[in-house]
């Protein structure tokens, strides 16, 4: 995958927990975890924004581009 | 009496069976069914032999398409419309269609009826080929937009 979702590593820098982050965005545990998970095919910018409210981050933050191997 | 799609599916869904279990009696009647129609639209009685095999082997197709029309119809009720199951279904029942149109096409060489049957079995086969691709369109679209967070 080319873009890589590091939301795992900014919710860890601010200890919060899976459960409470998907209540403040106002997303499913189910739908958090797709998109932690690196399985989500799109990323609302609702979604985003939310992300970096709640996080206190960057979308650089969250996505990053990765080089493709092949 | 109040008409909604759930009214309409169920509908489609006795009919279905139906035609199912008409098919089936065609089937095994067919030698009666055959006799008569030669009689009363006063054909050769040459015409028994092609009309009764063709009679038998289109039940075939007719009982194939028919039972996966009626799975279609069921994963339609329970909500599951836009699947790779009913893509596979569908495209299944448009083989049967194709068959159908084989062997009346065959069969039109021996009474030209079996021609207009032939297309129209064929013209079906080919709606239905496009309703497929439109379904594999949807659910390419559905699990896109699933996993849109």
């Amino acid at each position: 995958m080319a873009i890589m979702v590091n939301l795992d590593v900014v919710m860890a820098k601010k200890k919060i927990g899976a459960g409470q982050l998907a209540e403040l965005i106002d997303i499913t545990p189910a739908n958090l975890s797709v998109l932690k998970n690196n399985k989500a095919k799109a990323i609302r910018f609702s979604t985003l924004e939310a992300l970096c409210r709640e996080l206190d981050c960057q979308p650089g933050d969250i996505l990053e581009y990765v080089e493709d191997e092949d | 009496m109040q008409w909604n799609s759930d009214r309409s599916l169920k509908l489609s869904i006795w009919c279905t069976r139906l035609a199912m279990a008409m098919v089936v009696i065609c089937g095994l009647l067919s030698n009666r069914i055959v006799d008569w129609y030669i009689q009363v639209a006063q054909r050769p009685s040459a015409l028994y032999q092609p009309l009764m095999i063709t009679l038998l082997v289109c039940c075939i197709p007719a009982v194939g398409a028919l039972f996966w029309l009626h799975r279609l119809l069921l994963n339609i009720g329970q909500g599951r419309v836009f699947i790779d199951e009913n893509v596979t279904l569908l495209r299944r029942i448009s083989w049967c269609c194709f068959l159908a149109a084989a062997i009346t096409l065959i069969s039109s060489r021996f009474y030209l009826v079996f021609l207009l049957i032939s297309i129209a079995a064929a013209f079906m086969g080919l709606i239905l080929r496009v309703v497929k691709n439109v379904i594999q369109q949807a659910v390419a679209l559905q699990a896109e937009n699933e996993l849109t967070i």
